[in-house]
């Protein structure tokens, strides 16, 4: 029986060395599938230490687990599922407390936004940001998950027990809010 | 501020709510990288939360496995070898009998020659009486002429006289 991992190894094979304990299987899926799980968590959380945050909490959460994974989807699947579920708990989490701390302003976004090879990247990202935070939190998810975890329609629906029509609709309505508040502030 | 004019180019905003940015697009946008010190941080606190909480560690429990079953066999193996030895039962061997096609029949008793003893006949040469349908049915001959001893008998009866009647009297074969 082998014990140790090897690069072109399957999900699923590195899976079965993890459940018998092996740390390197488990370091070859951590780093197979950290970016993709920080870009998720970070769209929906915003910040670069929540997103860290969301991610060590989803991949404890995956692993500690990872006998309820049924293989009825991709390991990578089920992952960016429960860190995109992480991030909104924490999101959530952050709010409440940004609430207590002080009172809520809504995010303001410039409306002079000029499109500009010098354009600071942090200020895309922050209006990107700002605009992803006015979705509603299943519109928001379902998008994100479809354009930074890369998975596709039915990859989205299993990931969130969904039936595809759902997942379409929701796609449908996110596009269609984001377009709107994009493009009024990416033309003066 | 005017906007300059990009007409080879899309916003990167608007690439990315059509939900099908290209690489170009998504890297104007790509969240910022966390450093090598901060993923190997949570790669090792993963692999310490994880790893203990796996259940690979029933690793440790095969010895308890193999010793179990080891000491099972002995159990076994010193049972057997106690056991009292009982014969083995002989097994019947069944005679081959012959195939007999008249198995499902009764058996008729069939007469011998010498339990008959023919007395007294007025016409010897009508003698073939000495018949009967056998199971297969066909007639048989029971006994011939020549197989039995005729005597002179008293004949009294008038119908002896008629023309194929055989007059014949039996007797218990008197030499038994």
């Amino acid at each position: 029986m082998r014990l140790r991992p090897q690069p072109d190894d399957s999900d699923g094979e590195l899976l079965a060395l993890v459940r018998r304990g092996c740390t390197e299987a488990l370091d070859v899926l951590f780093h197979r599938h950290r970016d993709v799980a920080y870009r998720v968590a970070y769209r929906l959380l915003g910040r670069e230490a929540d997103a860290l945050d969301a991610v060590q909490e989803g991949f404890l959460n995956a692993l500690t687990h990872v006998k309820d994974f049924r293989q009825h989807c991709t390991f990578r699947t089920w992952l960016l599922r429960i860190v995109s579920n992480a991030s909104l708990d924490l999101g959530r989490a952050r709010s409440r407390r940004e609430k207590r701390l002080a009172p809520a302003e809504p995010a303001e976004f410039e409306s002079n936004f000029v499109l500009d090879d010098e354009l600071d990247h942090s200020e895309l990202r922050e209006r990107l940001h700002a605009a992803l935070a006015a979705l509603p939190a299943p519109q928001r998810q379902t998008f994100v998950l479809h354009v930074d975890g890369g998975l596709s329609y039915h990859d989205v629906a299993e990931a969130l027990d969904l039936p595809i029509g759902t997942v379409m609709s929701r796609l449908f309505y996110a596009r269609k809010r984001l377009k709107l508040l994009l493009a009024s502030h990416a033309t003066p | 501020m005017n906007a300059p004019e990009y007409p080879h180019r899309r916003c990167p905003l608007s690439a990315y709510a059509e939900g099908q940015p290209t690489p170009g697009e998504r890297r104007a946008i790509e969240p910022p990288q966390p450093c090598e010190r901060d993923w190997e941080a949570l790669r090792l606190r993963l692999s310490d939360e994880c790893v203990p909480k796996l259940p690979a560690r029933r690793a440790g429990k095969w010895p308890m496995w193999i010793a179990g079953s080891l000491a099972l066999a002995i159990c076994l193996v010193v049972a057997v070898a106690n056991m009292p030895k009982v014969p083995k039962p002989l097994e019947a061997i069944a005679p081959s009998a012959p195939f007999d096609p008249l198995a499902e029949y009764a058996v008729l008793p069939i007469a011998m020659p010498e339990d008959f003893q023919l007395l007294a006949v007025r016409e010897p040469r009508d003698l073939t009486v000495l018949t009967c349908k056998d199971p297969i049915g066909d007639r048989m001959n029971l006994v011939a002429s020549h197989e039995i001893s005729i005597a002179e008998a008293a004949v009294k009866d008038p119908l002896w006289n008629a023309p194929n009647r055989a007059p014949m009297v039996f007797v218990e074969n008197l030499d038994k």
